[in-house]
């Protein structure tokens, strides 16, 4: 096709060329024939190229009824290690639920896992932000709709719903947009393995830029780990950490009291419940956060922590303003959620 | 110029009834606000550009006023420019990144392209056809001044707590009051409404005067074809408007009186703002080229001294793409999601509409083929047009293949589709016909080196600006977006792109000299320079207040040119005329032709509009009342206003002459005319002999009766004459 294109171009280009060199006037009174128009000259050029987009037409079109098809198969499952072999995972299709927030992407597994899914309203599924984690080889069926969260600053009183965004992980697909109200669909399936970027694509407010996201696309062992690591308790603090890791206790009582962080974030086995914002139980097994702009290190914790407006202009994450101290604490606590 | 045969003596039966003499003064001037509602007589001086509605000079307001937009516009896309010039830019802020592009898109299409085609429309279109005026001069004049208040009152947003920023395209639920709280989406939504307004009624405007008003012997299929692309796009414009009209009253009920069109929540679909806006949108699109295209087509025969190849065919792929414009709109969302067969079936319709489009390319060129080709700047950008809108043109159609589409959309490969039609292809062609007809308005011709020096540098910057697009969406940058990452490959381009931008903003400055140098010199441009083919070219340059001294009789296509030059056995030219033969000389002082008069009221219910905008945007119900009370008003006034300002010498002379005259010889075309609002049907009618009985009728005060069709029946005399001015349709 874009070839087709480039030789049309040239055909043009070249036409134009010959006709500025060869029939430049040379003299004031030249005397051109007088050419109304060539029947045979006018058809033939609108049948080839009709003919040719033809050709292109039933490309486009079988490619369209391939990329609308639901994927068969057994869903992934994974099995767990035994003494001889690491954990793996069997089956051909795997599901992940798509949640578009303003600015930021929400993947939750239904069936691998035993939080709530947003969008199936199951208990069996791993809620997770900005990094999709995915099997090679394997084809992944993804259904996304956009959403704003009740409770959210700009879904105070359920009027809201989201609004239109646009899933683009450029090397494993094309594009698809996230609706409010409704589903749409995209098969990924990686090759190899590696981690791929991608991006909101659909205009949708002020951080429209800073909406983020990566894909880890991963062979059958290390995707069976990172489940396992995904259902593994977070290991809420007890009072006897305030001995053995103050800073983090510390940051924990600032978590779920004076930062009220709990009341938008979740973090499983504590009392932080919030849907609002990004699941955050094991922060640290990502290598981004605040919509996959920023490589996830102490550094860019604490400047996200200082002032998230500045980082991230819009960000819906209203935060008291923190003293250096409270910061290094809950830093200390963020960096225990592996 | 002889009668070869005389027409039918008028029966009893075709003659207008006799009005007594007596009568007159009173039926000229009902005084229903003694005073207050006299008609301003002035069409020279500062002062009459407000109450103008002569099409020339709302012409070269449209034209002004469209270039300086184009100014703003630019400005915006620099400091675009500037902000992605690198990674991590921060020349500006996110707000305002997204209020910058926002404008840049909204100025440049609705008030630049829309607006400079609309300039060309209202200066040309009655001289093609040999007409006076249009069909509702002060419905031009309202036209214009909703599109100057329009643009005013958008911009006045960012004095007013921030310019629109929810993009051109305004997409729901993003322009929602939830998810945008501020003020800045209504002042883009009613800004819209009130620019729609003058669109749409200069569409209808336009199409009654193409259809109503052509010279005798001109049938539709031997208009100019700047005509014909012109009456595509303006009955595109009548049914496309409408519809984001109504997108925007469902958006503005959502934001202002609690509706939930667009909420998925409530039972809304926010979808639906997308399929209203893009059934708009891509008609839209084809406004914005045709009129371009017209251009290219009436430049490219005149500099190759060559007919236009397959003028008919021209003509037909014009009317097919006006037609297959509605059926491809949901080639704009082929990545919603909206299931396989809907996105086929648009799939297919979008590659069709590319043959009509590509015959037009192949048309062109064989019209420069064989021809003899002087380079001067309208054929420059011609030529640019064409080749510049072959690569928007395939880029386009590689959008219509679904599956690279799903790549492709909403990354800068589109924005380089967009920019290479608009502005490699509407942009180049409408520079093309600034430079062609500059003569033809101003009197004088551009600067021709300075021309070749704008067309070459502005080549080089434009490819240098949105070549790289091509690239970087390719690569994976997304529209939209006020900054990127560093580590993504997208930095060179970036850079090159917006050196290239500060290379455009060169040529434009060139384009400024150019003018300003050019409006300095006297007033020295033949009739002919360009030894054209069109019926404005048989007129003085700049044209005469009235138009023609008489309206020509039309044979065929291109008729002043076939005036000029006859073919041989072989197809070649022979020179049968000298222009100047054929050529118009300007009346003789004193004659007087009667125009459409000014009126102050198109102005005053222009005002109405903004003026209850802002009442609505505030809710401050005074101010509404005010703008709907000016709106109403002014349209009431202009109603009952008289039709023409008595003038008592005048009329004293021109009664003189009636009695005076006697029935129709050629001269009569150079004495006072006759006829106006209260003078006889008689008298117009002993002036045209020559002509048949219909075109007496005509000067009545009623709907303006076209001397064309009743014309073509005619035994075929050599330019009888009409010296009538038309009378405003309806007293429109």
């Amino acid at each position: 096709m874009f070839w087709i294109a480039v030789a049309v171009f040239f055909l043009v280009a070249g036409i134009v060329v010959y006709c500025i060199i060869r029939f430049r006037a040379r003299s004031e009174d030249d005397r051109p024939v007088q050419i109304h128009g060539s029947p045979r000259l006018e058809i033939g050029w609108t049948i080839v190229p009709a003919i040719l987009l033809i050709g292109v037409g039933i490309a486009s079109v079988s490619g369209v009824f391939h990329l609308a098809r639901v994927p068969k198969g057994a869903p992934i499952t994974v099995q767990a290690a035994s003494a001889t072999t690491p954990a793996t995972i069997t089956g051909d299709v795997m599901r992940v639920d798509v949640i578009a927030h303003r600015w930021w992407f929400e993947f939750d597994y239904p069936g691998l896992g035993t939080a709530t899914d947003l969008i199936t309203k199951q208990n069996d599924a791993i809620v997770t932000a900005g990094e999709l984690h995915l099997p090679i080889h394997k084809n992944v069926y993804l259904t996304i709709t956009s959403d704003e969260p009740l409770g959210s600053p700009e879904n105070k009183s359920h009027v809201g719903g989201g609004v239109m965004h646009n899933f683009w992980i450029p090397k494993l697909a094309g594009k698809v947009y996230a609706v409010p109200g409704r589903d749409s669909h995209l098969i990924l399936n990686a090759d190899y393995p590696g981690t791929f970027l991608g991006q909101c694509t659909e205009f949708c407010g002020i951080s429209h830029a800073n909406m983020r996201m990566r894909a880890v696309a991963q062979s059958d062992t290390d995707f069976a780990a990172w489940v396992m690591n995904q259902n593994t308790a977070s290991h809420p603090l007890a009072s006897g950490d305030q001995f053995t890791n103050p800073q983090a206790y510390a940051g924990f009582q600032i978590f779920t009291g004076a930062g009220n962080c709990s009341g938008c974030h979740t973090v499983d086995g504590t009392q932080a419940q919030g849907r609002v914002g990004p699941n955050l139980t094991h922060l640290q097994a990502r290598g981004v956060f605040a919509g996959a702009i920023f490589a996830l290190n102490d550094a860019n914790l604490r400047t996200w922590l200082r002032n998230p407006q500045k980082a991230k202009p819009g960000a819906n994450m209203v935060i008291p303003k923190l003293t250096e101290d409270q910061i290094t604490s809950l830093i200390a606590y963020l960096d225990t959620l592996k | 110029m002889t009668i070869t045969s005389s027409p039918p003596p008028p029966s009893e039966a075709n003659l207008p009834v006799p009005v007594a003499t007596e009568a007159l003064p009173e039926l000229a001037a009902p005084q229903l606000l003694p005073g207050l509602m006299r008609r301003p007589r002035a069409t020279t001086g500062w002062t009459s550009w407000f109450t103008t509605i002569d099409h020339k000079k709302i012409g070269m307001l449209y034209g002004i006023t469209s270039f300086f937009f184009f100014l703003v516009g630019g400005v915006e896309a620099l400091f675009i420019r500037l902000q992605l010039a690198q990674p991590n830019g921060k020349v500006l802020s996110a707000h305002l990144y997204n209020e910058l592009f926002t404008m840049h898109g909204t100025t440049m299409i609705f008030l630049v392209i829309m607006p400079m085609s609309a300039a060309f429309f209202n200066y040309l279109i009655p001289l093609q056809i040999g007409a006076r005026d249009v069909a509702f001069p002060r419905l031009n004049a309202f036209s214009y001044w909703l599109y100057l208040l329009g643009g005013i009152f958008m911009y006045s947003s960012f004095l007013f707590g921030g310019a629109p920023n929810g993009g051109w395209f305004g997409y729901a639920p993003n322009t929602s009051i939830v998810y945008s709280p501020g003020h800045n989406i209504d002042y883009w939504l009613f800004g819209l409404l009130i620019l729609g307004i003058g669109s749409t009624g200069s569409a209808a405007n336009l199409i009654v005067t193409m259809l109503n008003m052509r010279a005798p012997g001109m049938r539709l299929l031997k208009m100019p074809i700047f005509t014909w692309m012109s009456l595509v796009a303006n009955f595109l414009l009548l049914f496309a408007m409408p519809i984001i009209t109504i997108a925007l009253f469902l958006l503005m009920f959502d934001r202002q009186w609690g509706t939930h069109f667009f909420d998925p929540l409530a039972g809304g679909d926010p979808v639906l703002w997308q399929n209203l806006f893009w059934l708009f949108g891509h008609p839209e699109v084809y406004i914005l080229i045709l009129p371009a295209m017209g251009i290219v087509s009436e430049i490219m025969p005149v500099f190759s001294r060559k007919p236009l190849f397959g003028y008919t065919v021209m003509v037909f792929s014009g009317i097919a793409i006006g037609f297959m414009g509605w059926g491809v709109w949901i080639h704009h969302m082929f990545a919603v999601g909206l299931g396989p067969v809907a996105t086929s079936a648009f799939s297919i319709s979008t590659m069709l509409i590319a043959v009509p489009t590509g015959v037009k390319i192949f048309n062109w060129l064989g019209t420069i083929w064989g021809g003899s080709l002087r380079f001067k700047t309208p054929l420059l950008f011609a030529i640019g047009f064409v080749v510049m809108f072959t690569i928007g043109g395939l880029s386009g159609v590689t959008h219509a293949l679904v599956p690279a589409d799903r790549q492709q959309t909403d990354t800068y490969y589109i924005v380089a589709h967009f920019h290479y039609v608009l502005f490699g292809g509407s942009m180049l062609g409408l520079f093309g016909g600034i430079y062609y007809w500059y003569p033809k308005v101003f009197g004088r011709l551009l600067n021709e080196t300075l021309g070749k020096w704008h067309f070459w540098t502005t080549l080089l910057g434009f490819n240098m600006t949105f070549g790289p697009f091509h690239m970087l969406g390719l690569q994976g940058m997304p529209r939209r977006i006020y900054t990127y990452a560093p580590n993504l490959g997208f930095n060179v381009w970036n850079m090159v792109s917006t050196i290239g931008a500060f290379i455009i903003a060169g040529s434009t400055c060139l384009f400024i000299y150019n003018v300003y140098v050019t409006m300095r010199r006297p007033m020295d441009a033949p009739a002919d320079p360009w030894d054209a083919r069109t019926l404005e070219w048989m007129i003085s340059s700049p044209a005469p207040e009235y138009n023609f001294a008489e309206i020509p009789t039309v044979h065929e296509v291109d008729d002043f040119w076939h005036r000029k030059y006859g073919e041989d056995k072989d197809g070649r030219l022979i020179r049968i005329g000298d222009a100047e033969e054929f050529i118009q000389k300007p009346l003789p002082e004193g004659a007087h032709v009667h125009m459409p008069s000014p009126s102050y009221f198109p102005l005053v219910a222009a005002f109405g509009l903004p003026i209850l905008a802002y009442g609505q945007i505030y809710r401050v119900w005074p101010v509404s009342i005010i703008g709907v009370l000016t709106l109403l008003g002014g349209i009431y006034a202009w109603g009952f206003e008289p039709s023409v300002d008595p003038e008592p010498e005048l009329e004293a002379a021109e009664m003189a002459a009636l009695s005076a005259g006697s029935a129709g010889e050629l001269e009569r075309s150079e004495q006072p005319a006759l006829v106006g609002a209260g003078s006889t049907g008689e008298a117009g009618e002993a002036s045209e002999a020559g002509q048949g009985p219909a075109a007496g009728g005509a000067a009545e005060a009623g709907p303006a009766v076209d001397p064309g069709p009743a014309a073509e029946g005619q035994p075929s005399t050599e330019g009888p004459a009409s010296t009538e001015g038309p009378s405003e349709g309806g007293s429109a």
